[in-house]
């Protein structure tokens, strides 16, 4: 087949494939509605896990899972219809920043998988909670 | 008899299927919205968007970088020891044998690292519908596993109806990526690789973790022990283990290389830990910190002892 045919019927069937998945609402992205929401996406995919306390960002497309043992802390993130549930490693723990005025956690990337996330949160206390767990890892972190 | 006098001219069946692709695709979209069940995966616009990104960078990379598999089979091709030529028969007995390549060639793909980085994207979609058929790697040939076709060229088939073969399996493979399709008629369940089949190869769920690796014939999976039926009560999930955070498809396509050389090259590890984090099963880690498919499936099986021993899971023992 000619490149340039090949080229131009690629084109055409991008354009009217996602044009149609568009049109038909593929592109509504859902928010985590309630803590509750959030834990049940948490639990589904780590049940052994004990939770201590959930915290959905301002915006809901984002949600902190703080877990009761070892400080681990779990990131969920609305991606568009699905949910993506990553278990920060200690080294990502240790590399967490928070932003006291600006009420944010600033979460650190995991390669190409997954940027670096800032989250604002309206419930402040999480910072503490977060400041702490990251402190602890920071020092347990071999230097 | 020189066969290179008489090597047919097959069209490349992937690129002609493209408009049947896509007119596939629209079928879909409509039939899913007519079934409205809230428990099917469905399309979204930019997981489509992504998936279609992969196809296109697929074919680039097939253009530019094909000619490497097929000069080490051509070379491969000088010590032949036989010659099935191109009849009807041979073009079926290759497609035969090809599909057995390709069933081991995708068993090692998920129990390998090293294939594994550029086997997931084609994994990496939470959606399960036509366009994820079309989420295909970027990076294959720089895992150098086509000298799994090699023994094909040296027992008589010519490279040029390998690829013809090898194309016509990736075009088979498309329509059982779908959930608009149940189960179908029990004799075609037993042979062919059907949307059921593929659909518990492409979940998440314990249970289905690294089965049905089949291309065409899901006898493959049958006799080599890794065939597990999909089952009402445990609808598949999509995706991975551990999901991406993105839709673009360059990190798409070169996450799991990053990761894999970063694990590799961490400090402090021994060259057998290094050689581990390349080549072993994915989740694979020196100080066993993570999740690979026997944990999960042996942490499922604790707790849901009644399912221990079903296929796909471990005994109660372990």
């Amino acid at each position: 087949m000619e490149l340039v045919i090949l080229a131009i019927g690629v084109v055409v069937g991008v354009v009217l494939v996602v044009g149609l998945v568009h049109m038909t609402g593929g592109s509504k992205s859902k928010r985590f509605a309630s803590t509750d929401q959030a834990l049940a996406v948490f639990q589904n995919r780590f049940p052994d896990k004990i939770v201590e306390t959930v915290h959905v960002a301002i915006g809901g497309r984002d949600a902190l899972v703080l877990i009761a043992n070892k400080d681990a802390i779990a990131h969920l993130h609305m991606m568009g219809a699905n949910p993506v549930v990553r278990l920060l490693t200690d080294a990502e723990i240790a590399r967490t920043k928070t932003m006291i005025n600006e009420g944010a956690v600033v979460l650190p990337g995991d390669g190409l998988a997954v940027s670096a996330t800032v989250l604002q949160f309206e419930d402040r206390t999480i910072l503490s909670d977060v400041n702490r767990r990251m402190m602890r890892k920071t020092m347990a972190e071999p230097q | 008899m020189n066969l290179d006098q008489f090597i047919p001219i097959y069209p490349d069946v992937t690129q002609i299927a493209i408009p049947f692709f896509v007119i596939a695709i629209v079928v879909e979209i409509f039939l899913l919205r007519r079934l409205r069940h809230e428990k099917l995966a469905g399309f979204e616009t930019r997981d489509t968007l992504t998936s279609l990104m992969m196809g296109v960078g697929n074919v680039v990379a097939g253009l530019l970088f094909g000619f490497v598999a097929f000069g080490v089979l051509m070379l491969a091709w000088q010590f032949r020891v036989y010659e099935f030529g191109f009849s009807v028969w041979a073009i079926m007995l290759c497609f035969i044998i090809d599909d057995l390549r390709y069933y081991w060639y995708h068993r090692i793909a998920h129990r390998s690292r090293w294939v594994w980085a550029e086997h997931i994207n084609h994994h990496s979609s939470q959606h399960y519908n036509l366009s994820t058929a079309l989420r295909q790697s970027w990076t294959g040939t720089f895992t150098g596993m086509f000298i799994l076709r090699i023994p094909l060229v040296l027992i008589g088939f010519h490279p040029v109806l390998i690829a013809f073969v090898g194309g016509l399996n990736l075009v088979y493979q498309f329509w059982i990526h779908t959930e608009a399709i149940g189960k179908m008629w029990r004799p075609v369940e037993l042979i062919f690789n059907t949307p059921s089949h593929h659909r518990v190869h492409h979940a998440t769920n314990a249970r289905y973790l690294d089965a049905n690796y089949a291309g065409t014939l899901i006898v493959w999976d049958r006799m080599f022990g890794s065939f597990v039926e999909e089952r009402d009560e445990d609808m598949p999930r999509y995706g991975l283990v551990k999901n991406i955070g993105t839709f673009n498809p360059v990190r798409v396509a070169f996450h799991e290389w990053w990761a894999m050389f970063a694990d590799a090259s961490r400090p402090g590890l021994t060259i057998r830990q290094r050689l581990g984090y390349l080549f072993m099963p994915p989740g694979w880690s020196h100080d066993g910190s993570r999740e690979d498919t026997a944990k999960i499936k042996a942490d499922y099986v604790r707790r849901h002892p009644d399912q221990a021993g079903q296929p796909g899971l471990p005994d109660l023992k372990s």
